[in-house]
């Protein structure tokens, strides 16, 4: 399958008052037409640095500090580096190409909007020149008042899309402001914000992890049937392995600023091979859980003063002299399962002559 | 049952919150955050309480333990040793001094949800622990200071910790001094909120099984609130689902899990996501959003969203009985629902 985005060696810093906090150290990592992409990792790890980074929504004190993101907009062009263009391109691009659903609904949604014109404006920003041509077939207002002409053709195409999201009754649901909606509908005007110019990748960072359960399928389920007709791929951003397992084909297993291991789904849930992943998925309670939980000694370490070597060996039971030195290079196992970790550096020199 | 003797017994308990409105503030509605609860609590099992946000699962806890005086209803307690045969204690309606003099308020102890805002910033962790102890008996200092260090001990924190402040710890450790404190007055009643949900992964495991010891070792008894319902399915022996403020469904974990009745708990237990692959299942997803506790739905209060919806339910309330042993639904429909399920979704 052709490339969408490709990371490669992306190094994220902030520089606080008590020291550099490395928030990602040389992340590499390519995202497929079509996939649904999952990144797992406990809080802290940088998952959502990294998709900040992304779209270069990184604020002071953070900056990146190396790397490339290079983003292909068309299927046989070459790419464009993110991390050199100006922000007006940039401007261009976020919320038409690349959009981002983020975790908390109500900080994301302005409390003294009307739903419809948040909504409204990734259209009036991204589609202007469509608006205008649609709007001079249907709308017949003064053409001195062309702002207001804009605005009513931009709310026309909100409620077509609410309606698309399954929302009943879009046409009252526009005139509402955040406050007046439940968790779950919020959720979705969120995703109708970031859904509405049919971005080639849809962003969701913890879009699911404050819903309560019944609500979360029914939007997982939503971003399911989206992801089959309108949106070419999806980075799906989690600390819920479950939500992972159900929903994606490729997983990246993150932790402390890192990526340890990026497989298909199946096969990292059947066979993972960086002992972080082994012992994440043996402290997750399971449904046919038997016997006791295999917790992970230790805590998260510290990114101002990161662990050398690789950042998981003082927490690791396979932990080896070489580990504590250097970080270890992405090891490929076949099967596009990589892993970073020197368990497997031997024996991928021995299975390939 | 193994042990069969209650600990606690929750009837019919009620908990309105006022909405106070117009000009002269008089109350003119109320949300109905506990409607009309029973439940009983055997000593020594772990009860896991679940249902979604705002079903009033945090209320019974703290209804319970006396920071939210109920409305209407009954908690009984049971105290030590006694069986059901005498008489229980109600300590709905017991002052605060009533409670600490009978030595309750020792027995029923609570660890709450985010730990980094249930422990004083700035208090030293000595003194955090020793607080309960020293508002409910006369200690010596020297004494005391070897209990919190045992604590701390039976938590798994060491010497080095007694003399920090709760900012210098990770969310797991103070989760860990939360479980300490509440363990501090010996209790025999636990009630944990969400304890594990600030948590994250790695750690959720390692407190499960802190818990886990700590209830074998004291033979404590647990009420478990949790909306995560595969945390609740490895540390409960039985649940009770809630939702709106009424408990829909209790049974034996295993039993629920084999056999959900009541068709919340099947669009729950279906709507989990479930960390292992090759295992599609069949999900129920229910529309709409769960009503305002404000105006709950008349008759069942489940009727606006379940998809076997009768006329009956519109109109007349289900209760709470008794299907087989140990198994209670309340539903209309609960002797035909396993079929019904079965035909709707395979």
């Amino acid at each position: 399958m052709p490339k969408l985005v490709e990371i490669v060696d992306l190094v994220t810093n902030f520089y606080t008052y008590e020291g550099v906090v490395r928030a990602l150290n040389r992340i590499s990592l390519t995202i497929e037409h079509g996939v649904t992409f999952g990144l797992v990792g406990e809080s802290g790890c940088g998952k959502s640095v990294l998709v900040r980074s992304l779209m270069r929504i990184i604020q002071e004190p953070g900056r990146i500090d190396g790397g490339r993101i290079l983003f292909y907009p068309e299927r046989d062009a070459g790419p464009v580096d993110l991390v050199q263009q100006p922000d007006d391109y940039l401007c261009g691009l976020r919320g038409n190409q690349i959009s981002i659903i983020f975790q908390e609904p109500n900080a994301a949604l302005n409390p003294i909007m009307s739903v419809g014109n948040q909504i409204a404006e990734s259209f009036l920003i991204h589609r202007r020149k469509e608006l205008d041509r649609d709007a001079s077939k249907t709308i017949f207002v003064i053409p001195t008042r062309s702002k207001s002409r804009l605005r009513k053709e931009a709310l026309r195409r909100v409620v077509s899309l609410l309606e698309q999201l399954g929302i009943a009754n879009p046409k009252e649901i526009v005139h509402r402001f955040p406050h007046e909606l439940s968790g779950g509908m919020k959720q979705r005007i969120v995703i109708a914000i970031a859904l509405a110019c049919h971005p080639m990748l849809l962003i969701a960072d913890e879009a699911t992890s404050n819903l309560d359960v019944t609500i979360q399928a029914q939007i997982l389920q939503l971003l399911l049937e989206l992801k089959k007709t309108q949106i070419s791929s999806v980075l799906l951003i989690t600390h819920d392995l479950g939500v992972v397992a159900e929903t994606c084909q490729r997983v990246g297993v993150m932790y402390a600023g890192n990526l340890c291991e990026v497989a298909d789904v199946r096969e990292l849930f059947s066979d993972p091979r960086h002992p972080y992943t082994q012992a994440l998925l043996a402290a997750v309670p399971k449904f046919s859980q038997e016997g006791q939980l295999k917790s992970i000694d230790g805590n998260v370490p510290n990114l101002v003063t990161p662990p050398t070597g690789c950042r998981f060996h003082p927490r690791c039971a396979q932990a080896k002299p070489a580990c504590r030195e250097r970080f270890p290079a992405d090891t490929h196992l076949g099967n596009n399962h990589t892993v970073a970790c020197y368990l497997y550096t031997d024996q991928s020199r021995a299975s390939t002559p | 049952m193994t042990d069969p003797t209650k600990i606690l017994s929750l009837k019919d308990l009620k908990k309105h919150y006022p909405i106070m409105g117009g000009v002269l503030r008089r109350q003119v509605n109320s949300v109905k955050a506990l409607d009309g609860i029973n439940i009983d609590i055997y000593r020594g099992e772990c009860l896991g309480v679940v249902g979604e946000s705002g079903c009033g699962k945090t209320t019974t806890g703290k209804t319970i333990i006396g920071l939210e005086d109920a409305t209407h209803g009954k908690i009984q307690y049971f105290p030590n040793g006694e069986n059901e045969k005498t008489s229980p204690l109600d300590i709905s309606g017991m002052g605060k001094r009533a409670l600490k003099k009978s030595g309750i308020r020792a027995k029923l102890q609570m660890v709450f949800q985010d730990p980094t805002t249930s422990l004083d910033p700035r208090m030293l962790i000595k003194n955090i622990i020793a607080e309960p102890i020293l508002a409910l008996q006369r200690i010596g200092s020297r004494d005391l200071e070897a209990r919190v260090l045992e604590l701390l001990n039976t938590v798994g924190l060491t010497k080095d910790h007694y003399l920090r402040y709760p900012h210098e710890f990770s969310g797991g450790q103070r989760q860990r001094i939360a479980v300490a404190r509440a363990i501090a007055t010996n209790p025999e009643f636990l009630i944990l909120d969400e304890p594990t949900s600030a948590l994250d992964v790695s750690v959720q495991a390692q407190i499960l099984n802190l818990l886990k010891q700590l209830q074998q070792k004291f033979h404590l008894t647990y009420l478990f609130i949790t909306h995560h319902l595969l945390v609740v399915k490895y540390i409960s022996s039985r649940l009770a689902v809630m939702y709106l403020g009424k408990v829909v469904e209790t049974a034996p974990t295993e039993e629920l899990f084999r056999h959900p009745l009541h068709p919340y708990t099947h669009a729950l237990l279906s709507g989990i996501p479930v960390p292992e692959v090759g295992h599609p299942r069949k999900r129920i997803v229910l529309s709409g959003d769960v009503p305002s506790p404000v105006n709950p739905p008349a008759g069942c209060r489940f009727h606006t969203r379940c998809p076997f919806v009768l006329e009956r339910c519109r109109k007349e309330e289900p209760l709470l009985e008794e299907l087989e042993p140990g198994h209670s639904v309340a539903c209309h429909r609960k002797q035909s629902m396993p079929k019904l399920i079965h035909e709707k979704f395979g």
